[in-house]
């Protein structure tokens, strides 16, 4: 899609009306000093090569029209976990395989579509990472969410494993369904996993799949500039959380919704809901991109 | 007079079509055509290596490299302190981020096999990532 077709206003700002996978008592905790600390060496404030005059966000976002460098062009599928309380890990994968992807230089020019597989996942290397993986552990009673803090230390400090669906079979020693929630055509779906459960020596695989870089914006603005160089920005706003995927200038941010669809953020929302916001840039690369299981 | 120029005329005409090699060599020694200079390096794997703190990436550059992997040509972007799980650098990028570093970041490089063919400095255009390499 355009940055620059006109959407109907009454599209944005769709917020469901129950959701508690990010309540308000977790979100609190989301400063950015505790955001930092979750992150250990990977945490990285804005860099200043990456600011863009706001004056020079249009032609930054034609520039993305024109070559499909959007964030939301990085992945190649949906999540869906509905009715559970997964959104900040799905928030997560977003951000970490958009970031797997801009690495493996891969382009969707269509970003996700539901219910679709691109044959060009299993060409070039597309993985699949599984949101369970981290939430079990952000929260180990399932239901009630996770916060920001958690499910970033847990990913920094460990990894996150790959998904049991992938485009390809890789070899994977360890893997994990991605949510006890609807899942779909490229998300596997099955029962809760406590930790103590998950495959035997699952650690030698997760570290594979690791954040070494998370960048924190300073403003609304800073978080704008990481989008329109193709970043993805999870946020968090009305007890849900999401990967902003697509700066539409004077209108707000189109992002992958963890429930099969696109939504969008008014501008009036990515003024306020950027705190707590972070973006994967850069993440552990294989030895060998034929070889992702060695 | 008519009967000169018309003679002439033939013995011109005859000169043309001789210079014009019709069964004979020219008559004047041309020098040897230059070496053809390929442009581009063959390669195999193609890396854009970069420092976030100093440069972002362009996106054309960006689209530019996915070109290169619909070429079958594998493709990809580094940031200068990735590392591998075990938090080495990958073996993969080990020469070519040697070479890298030496031009300077950001920079192209070309592999053929384990063998740096190409370095191309600070590209910028889509042009400039898919001509470098053949």
């Amino acid at each position: 899609m355009s940055s620059f077709t006109v959407l109907d206003p009454k599209l944005f700002d769709v917020f469901r009306k129950k959701h508690d996978g990010y309540p308000d008592r977790l979100a609190r905790e989301d400063t950015p000093s505790a955001l930092r600390d979750a992150c250990g060496y990977a945490s990285r404030d804005f860099p200043a090569s990456f600011w863009i005059e706001p004056k020079d966000w249009e032609d930054y976002a034609r520039e993305n029209d024109k070559h499909k460098t959007h964030p939301i062009n990085r992945i190649d599928r949906f999540t869906n976990q509905s009715p559970t309380h997964e959104c900040t890990t799905h928030s997560l994968r977003a951000n970490i395989e958009g970031c797997w992807n801009f690495q493996r230089g891969i382009i969707y020019p269509e970003g996700p579509k539901k219910g679709y597989r691109y044959p060009e996942s299993e060409k070039l290397g597309s993985v699949w990472f599984s949101p369970l993986s981290v939430y079990a552990e952000a929260n180990p009673r399932m239901w009630g969410g996770a916060n920001v803090r958690q499910v970033l230390e847990i990913a920094c400090r460990r990894g996150i494993l790959p998904e049991t669906i992938q485009p390809k079979n890789y070899g994977f020693k360890h893997a994990l369904h991605g949510t006890t929630g609807k899942g779909g055509t490229n998300q596997a779906n099955g029962k809760w996993v406590a930790v103590r459960n998950f495959p035997e020596g699952w650690q030698e695989t997760a570290k594979l799949f690791r954040p070494l870089e998370v960048i924190f914006p300073g403003s609304w603005e800073e978080a704008v500039c990481l989008v329109l160089h193709g970043h993805f920005v999870s946020v968090g706003r009305s007890g849900h959380a999401i990967p902003w995927g697509q700066y539409l200038p004077g209108q707000g941010m189109a992002y992958p919704d963890s429930y099969d669809v696109i939504r969008y953020d008014s501008m009036r929302t990515v003024k306020s809901a950027w705190r707590g916001a972070f973006s994967i840039v850069s993440m552990t690369v294989p030895d060998d991109w034929k070889q992702l299981a060695a | 007079m008519k009967r000169h120029r018309l003679v002439a005329l033939l013995l011109c005409g005859g000169a043309i079509t001789m210079a014009a090699g019709r069964g004979c060599t020219p008559p004047v020694d041309l020098p040897d055509p230059p070496p053809v200079v390929q442009p581009v390096s063959p390669g195999t794997a193609v890396t854009y290596f970069y420092e976030k703190n100093q440069t972002a990436i362009p996106a054309a550059v960006q689209a530019g490299i996915d070109q290169l992997n619909r070429r079958d040509i594998v493709a990809t972007i580094y940031e200068n302190d990735n590392t591998d799980g075990d938090d080495d650098v990958p073996e993969q990028y080990r020469v070519s981020l040697v070479a890298a570093r030496g031009a300077g970041l950001p920079a192209l490089v070309v592999m053929n096999g384990d063998k740096v063919v190409n370095v191309v400095k600070s590209p910028v255009t889509l042009e400039a990532v898919t001509g470098a390499v053949r």
